[in-house]
């Protein structure tokens, strides 16, 4: 590629590493190769693909190491476009490779036979803009319902009227097998289809899973979403950039102060606001009280899933003290809308860095305590103990993050190999990998991660100095056209938003890449030979929350 | 003989548990007994929005507006400006829906002659919505007392 | 939000659908009605249904801190056969109403409905114009008893409503009691 070369002689000088994945790059066939400024668009390596060099692109991709970060779908009206995101574990290179269609003859092949993990983000790019992904086995509506015929993301579409239908079967019988993708001879005459859900105390929200079984032996089972979609990223397409602060606490409710923080690393990308040393402390404090809090919460509702009560009342105890420390710094106990641009909302309150000291006390001497009453249990130990096994290949093609990840043996962490935050990189702590990637593994990762947050929060209580707890900005900011992309972790993993702006005060698009979407596919994988109450260890392992992936 | 092992060792850590659950009786309860006491709400709280008033029922809104339109929400639906005799503007109809409120405390934050403020009123129920649409101008917070069909319990 | 996009086509909760409960009975027998009022009223079991954010704070009211068991409305039941008060906490949208209907006609009568925050209420933050998924408000799907506002609701919030709904129980002013 000619053109290529020429645009890839830019401004900034690459390093070797980067030499290495242009060339990597330019050998694929791909136009318009770019290094961008990853400081300011979070992207390292621009390309464009077409439909037939999509797939050996991405094929290259996963042999160089490389996860599916996420796949996005903007209408440039007129045009529709899919960017792909990957990104390798062991360094920070993230390329971008963009496809164009036509929005009347929207066709893209499929490269679900590379990553596993692109299978729901094809759906949901089809629910969401009808692009079509040729060669993909079920491009069943994922979000919506079955019956809607618009794609809400499109720009021509303004609202549509709430049709409730009568009802409910949403599968008729003859469906089923296509739904999950069977076989005329995968069927046995003993086996039969069990619905999990949506009303399911062990789904964490309305989850609903087809499950095929025979007798007490899951053959299979297939996810079925969007029963707490709420078309958040439409909305966001029409208010004000500080508006939308508020729908970022109602996306992941267990730790909104950490969705917070992620839109507000997003818009300081953006518009280049820096927030203040005072701010980043607050923020790295609150931040990890609420991964605590979060943690807390999976600790309770997985012990209530494999039949122990006591935990969660403990669990929830903790957590009202916590949220009482919220409610006084913030205002309110879990949609808090703290963590804006260039800082945090308000200053902390007097008596802030005693209540969390007293706090860390007590939970000092409570985690232990959980150590000794479950996870040294052995009826625990007996029913996660190689149940749902992830391999690092597995995570890394379903493009898992977060505690999952780190628990099936990959040394990976946002705060330390993406710092959108300068203090994780001046404090002490480490990050926690277990190697099994099975639910007893992911327990102890998120266990140790809390004694691990706490040491954080005790530094960064060190570390609020005086000055100012907010940059001077106005309220009804502009971001300036360009595409932005910010990954920050939460409690449930990688929270990516990539940001279409267009230079006035709403976006023109916004995608959030939730961290409990791929880590939700992957239990998909995981059910096949195992048993019904193993489907309910591997699902409270994983730790989804349902609205996050709805939107 | 491991599955004996492993029975001895579930009894043993069913036992272990039940000691850490039998120790928590004597720590200290914590249970709020709400309703016969309050719970204590921080000063910082969001609660339903309403105007600021001084002992002559005065407020400070000038009808600018700005919190109508940084709703997220839409919460304020109704905000109709007039003229008083000073030529300066009022607000003459002012309602807050706290059905559609998300208590996010934008509006606070915009108010240019903090005209409005948070109330702490934190368990109000309604056995119809449209109790919800408040007149602020006439100081009304969803209370048991504004709730004609809500007043059945005994204080 | 305009009025007309409020007023759409959706299924009304009267039209079409009867409860069970709603038969009146040949003999009233006024004494026991009352007797079973009162226990219906001190022990309320409520289906484990939360659907988003609400649905922590339902938790967080049943875990020790706020503890509903003190009322008698702690005993959070996984079938819906088995309970008599839905507490629906969190949005409803389309492809999840047809399932709250289909809950609500399990639950055996007399049956009550606390809808728990603004979604829940009338859509809240998500009833907007571009709006497609959210339906406005879940007594357009189940008759509703007590309304709780907040997003999400403080745990005491959703114990006065219990506390209302149990007068309103015993006083016979319910969906379920008006025959």
């Amino acid at each position: 590629m000619s053109d290529s070369e020429t645009t890839v002689a830019l401004e900034i000088k690459p390093t070797a590493y980067q030499q290495q994945l242009l060339d990597l790059l330019s050998s694929l066939h791909l136009a318009g190769i770019q290094l961008s400024d990853f400081s300011k668009t979070g992207v390292d390596f621009d390309a464009v693909a077409n439909s037939e060099t999509l797939p050996a692109a991405a094929s290259a991709l996963r042999d160089n190491g490389f996860a599916l970060d996420c796949i996005l779908g903007i209408d440039r009206n007129p045009g529709l476009e899919a960017v792909y995101l990957f990104r390798p574990f062991a360094d920070g290179a993230r390329v971008r490779i963009r496809a164009q269609v036509a929005p009347d003859r929207a066709l893209l092949p499929t490269i679900t036979g590379i990553y596993s993990g692109a299978d729901w983000y094809e759906r949901e790019v089809h629910d969401m803009f009808g692009i079509v992904f040729e060669g993909h086995s079920h491009l069943r509506p994922l979000l919506l319902p079955h019956f809607t015929n618009f794609h809400p993301l499109r720009k021509n579409f303004h609202g549509s009227p709430i049709v409730i239908p009568e009802d409910t079967v949403e599968i008729p019988e003859v469906d089923l097998q296509a739904a999950m993708k069977l076989g005329q001879t995968d069927r046995t005459h003993r086996d039969f289809f069990l619905n999990m859900g949506p009303q399911h105390p062990s789904t964490h929200g309305v989850l609903r899973i087809l499950l095929h079984v025979e007798g007490e032996e899951v053959l299979g089972g297939r996810c079925h979403l969007g029963y707490s979609h709420r078309g958040t990223e439409k909305l966001a397409e029409k208010k004000q950039y500080v508006q939308i602060l508020p729908y970022t606490d109602r996306m992941d409710y267990l730790a909104p102060l950490n969705y917070n923080w992620g839109y507000a690393a997003l818009l300081e990308r953006a518009t280049g606001i820096e927030s203040t040393p005072r701010a980043e402390a607050i923020r790295v404090a609150i931040g990890e009280l609420a991964r605590v809090s979060s943690h807390l919460v999976w600790l309770g509702t997985f012990m209530l899933d494999l039949g122990a009560i006591t935990p969660f009342l403990f669990c929830f105890e903790d957590r009202e003290r916590i949220l009482t420390v919220f409610e006084r710094a913030t205002g309110q106990r879990m949609t808090t809308s703290y963590i804006v641009v260039g800082g945090v909302r308000n200053d902390v309150y007097d008596g802030f860095i005693q209540d969390v000291r007293d706090l860390l006390d007590y939970m000092r001497k409570r985690l232990p305590e959980y150590d000794r009453l479950v996870m040294t249990n052995e009826i625990f130990l007996q029913r996660t103990r190689g149940v749902g096994v992830i391999t690092a290949q597995q995570a890394r093609d379903q493009g898992v993050t977060g505690p999952v990840l780190r628990g099936s043996g990959v040394d990976f962490d946002l705060r330390r190999d993406e710092p959108y935050c300068p203090l994780y990189q001046e404090l002490k702590w480490n990050v926690v990998v277990e190697q099994e990637g099975d639910c007893l593994a992911r327990s102890r990762v998120r266990m140790r991660e809390m004694d691990e947050s706490l040491n954080l929060i005790e530094q960064a209580l060190e570390r609020i100095e005086e000055g100012p707890y907010r940059a001077k900005i106005p309220r009804n900011f502009k971001v300036n056209a360009g595409e932005y992309y910010s990954a920050t972790e939460g409690p449930r993993g990688m929270v990516g938003w990539y940001l279409v702006a267009d230079g006035s005060m709403t976006p023109y698009r916004l995608k959030v890449r939730v961290p409990s979407f791929p880590n939700l596919q992957v239990v998909e994988s995981l059910i096949p030979h195992s048993r019904v109450a193993d489907v309910v260890a591997i699902l409270g392992s994983v730790d989804v929350v349902i609205p996050e992936i709805d939107r | 003989m491991s599955e004996k092992r492993g029975f001895f060792k579930g009894v043993w850590s069913l036992i272990s548990g039940l000691g850490f659950t039998f120790k928590t009786i004597f720590r200290p309860t914590v249970t709020v007994r709400y309703p016969k006491e309050k719970v204590p709400v921080a000063p910082a709280f969001r609660g339903p929005v309403r105007l600021i008033t001084d002992e002559t029922e005065q407020h400070k809104c000038v009808a600018c507006l700005a919190c109508q339109r940084i709703c997220p929400t839409n919460a304020i639906p109704v905000l109709s400006v007039a003229k008083n005799e000073l030529n300066k503007n009022v607000p003459v109809d002012f309602v807050i829906d706290d059905a559609l409120c998300c208590y996010c405390g934008l509006c606070v934050e915009v108010c240019p002659t903090e005209a409005l403020e948070h109330s702490k009123v934190n368990d109000a129920v309604t056995s119809n919505p449209v109790n919800l649409r408040r007149m602020i101008l006439q100081n009304q917070l969803i209370t048991e007392d504004n709730d004609p069909n809500i007043s059945l319990r005994r204080k | 939000m305009s009025d007309e996009h409020r007023s759409l086509p959706v299924m009304q909760p009267d039209s079409g659908h009867t409860d069970e409960g709603q038969i009146p009975p040949i003999v009233r027998f006024l004494p026991l009605q009352k007797a079973l009022d009162l226990a219906r009223a001190n022990s309320l079991w409520p289906l484990t249904f939360g659907i988003a954010c609400c649905a922590i704070e339902m938790m967080a009211a049943s875990a020790s801190r706020y503890d509903t068991d003190r009322f008698g409305a702690g005993v959070f039941r996984n079938s819906p056969r088995q309970a008599d008060l839905m507490i629906v906490a969190g949005t409803v949208n389309m492809k999840m109403a047809p399932i709250i209907r289909r809950l609500y006609d399990q639950m055996p009568a007399p049956k009550y409905v606390i809808a728990l925050g603004s979604c829940a209420i009338c859509g809240g933050p998500f009833d907007q114009d571009e709006n497609y998924a959210v339906v406005q408000g879940v007594d357009k799907v189940v008759p509703v008893d007590i309304f709780v506002p907040g997003c999400p609701p403080r745990p005491e919030a959703l114990i006065n409503a219990i506390l209302e709904l149990q007068e309103r129980i015993k006083s016979g002013q319910t969906h379920s009691s008006r025959v």
